[in-house]
């Protein structure tokens, strides 16, 4: 193989056509123009599906990417996302259709009540929650610690 | 590059301070974040946030442990690797 970075190209081609449909659509401006074309559940939930499409690309092309090792693996690693994703689904179960006019979008935002905020004392749930963090130590490998 | 998505998760949240901030007014924003925090669990440590019960809490406790018990169920078929390797 020849060229810049041989075997690399598909997984810099997803990572930048990830964070580029994160970015982008959610540009204030953007996303105004956005919402008035389609509607802000319209818009909303291409947002989501564009976002898991591609993500689900990522983690493929990630796994076809070249073998680099970043670290020693050891056994005990493979039990970190078991730790971790308790955390992330609770996250993710207290923070859906939870009231947060602080966060990326929500609804009935004229109920949430700051003395008493709820799971919305954690303002942004659902970037935290994602369930990804977690399995950074296992995949002992540099393609996949790039991604998580 | 390491770590990027966890460092692009963390830029996009204080991206959505900022821009909550301008949508809603700085004044409107403290007003409604003086018992929220960014990391979870700084409110409680620091004594502005109390945890509260209602019970569509209980609900969402099943939801969190149904979602954690189908991953670890579904993580063999699918993902073709046994979550609990030391077995």
């Amino acid at each position: 193989m020849t060229g810049f970075l041989p075997g690399w190209h598909e997984l810099i081609f997803a990572f930048a056509t990830f964070f580029l449909s994160h970015i982008l659509p959610a540009r204030p401006t953007v996303r105004e123009w956005l919402i008035r074309l389609a509607g802000k559940n319209c818009y909303l939930w291409a947002y989501a599906a564009l976002s898991i499409l591609l993500f689900g690309w990522l983690i493929v092309a990630a796994d076809r990417a070249p073998y680099i090792a970043l670290w020693q693996f050891s056994p005990w690693q493979t039990w970190m996302p078991n730790v971790a994703m308790p955390f992330a689904c609770l996250l993710l179960a207290f923070g859906i259709a939870t009231p947060n006019p602080l966060s990326i979008a929500s609804h009935n935002d004229e109920t949430f009540d700051p003395e008493s905020p709820g799971i919305a004392g954690v303002r942004d749930t659902q970037c935290y929650g994602r369930p990804r963090f977690g399995h950074l130590p296992m995949l002992c490998r540099m393609v996949t610690s790039l991604i998580y | 590059m390491f770590g990027s998505l966890g460092a692009f998760s963390l830029l996009g949240m204080l991206a959505i301070d900022t821009r909550n901030q301008r949508r809603l007014g700085t004044a409107k924003w403290n007003y409604l974040s003086r018992n929220t925090s960014l990391v979870p669990l700084v409110g409680l440590a620091g004594g502005r946030w109390r945890p509260s019960f209602n019970p569509g809490y209980l609900v969402r406790l099943i939801f969190a442990t149904s979602l954690y018990i189908g991953f670890l169920a579904l993580h063999q078929p699918i993902i073709g690797v046994s979550p609990f390797p030391l077995f």
